[in-house]
């Protein structure tokens, strides 16, 4: 496990942000399951959760805030590090 | 600049990008993003730095949305936002960056055109094939 898994992660952008300028994806990704959202966070797939050495989600912030409202440790999610 | 007038923006890029095909939706997705380059100029200062980083950080999460989704278009991945999601997806970004209403409308009208040109031309070229192919065959 390297550092960039190691830290918890910081979404890069605030919830209000999500729910103002990006509600329309929130909306799509709110009515998937938790199973399909983590699955479309892996690293095979086309959006990854990608992160850098410091924590910040770079990539899947929508997504990692609706698992965190569910209760997910999203934490412990694998992730891509932000080149 | 505007602020865009919501609803009637929003029910006619859903209408409109749900109703265009593969070629009429790349082409508009390309033009957008291009053309979110030119707008997000108006956030540098003139001294090679920029005077508005939180307009031009909205400019480019409005191009990382168009991006990704052109990039699933082009290689037939079906991982992404169906069309009516994207639509809104679209004028969220649109409101977010208060771009004028009328400008994006112009943008989808012209990518209509150009796309029905494009099919036009597509379909001369192919009569125009077959007949070549006709008088080939009967010499």
């Amino acid at each position: 496990m390297n550092q960039t898994e190691r830290l918890p992660l910081r979404r890069l952008h605030p919830d209000q942000t999500v729910l103002s300028s990006n509600r329309s994806s929130h909306n799509y990704w709110a009515t998937k399951s938790t199973e399909e959202i983590i699955d479309s966070l892996a690293a095979d797939q086309p959006e990854p959760l990608m992160v850098k050495a410091d924590g910040t989600v770079m990539q899947g912030n929508t997504r990692v805030m609706i698992l965190q409202q569910r209760g997910v440790k999203v934490d412990s999610l694998p992730r891509v590090a932000f080149p | 600049m505007k602020v865009i007038a919501g609803g009637d923006l929003r029910s006619r890029m859903i209408t409109d990008y749900a109703a265009a095909d593969k070629p009429g939706k790349v082409l508009l997705l390309a033009r957008l993003a291009d053309w979110l380059t030119l707008m997000a100029r108006g956030t540098y200062d003139s001294e090679g730095g920029v005077a508005d980083p939180a307009r031009l950080r909205a400019f480019n999460e409005a191009q990382n949305r168009i991006l990704a989704q052109l990039v699933r278009l082009l290689t037939g991945d079906h991982r992404r936002y169906p069309d009516d999601v994207f639509a809104n997806v679209l004028v969220d970004q649109f409101e977010a960056l208060q771009l004028d209403a009328a400008d994006v409308a112009k943008l989808v009208e012209d990518c209509t055109t150009q796309a029905k040109e494009f099919r036009r031309s597509q379909r001369q070229s192919r009569t125009s094939r077959t007949i070549s192919a006709a008088l080939h065959r009967t010499r």
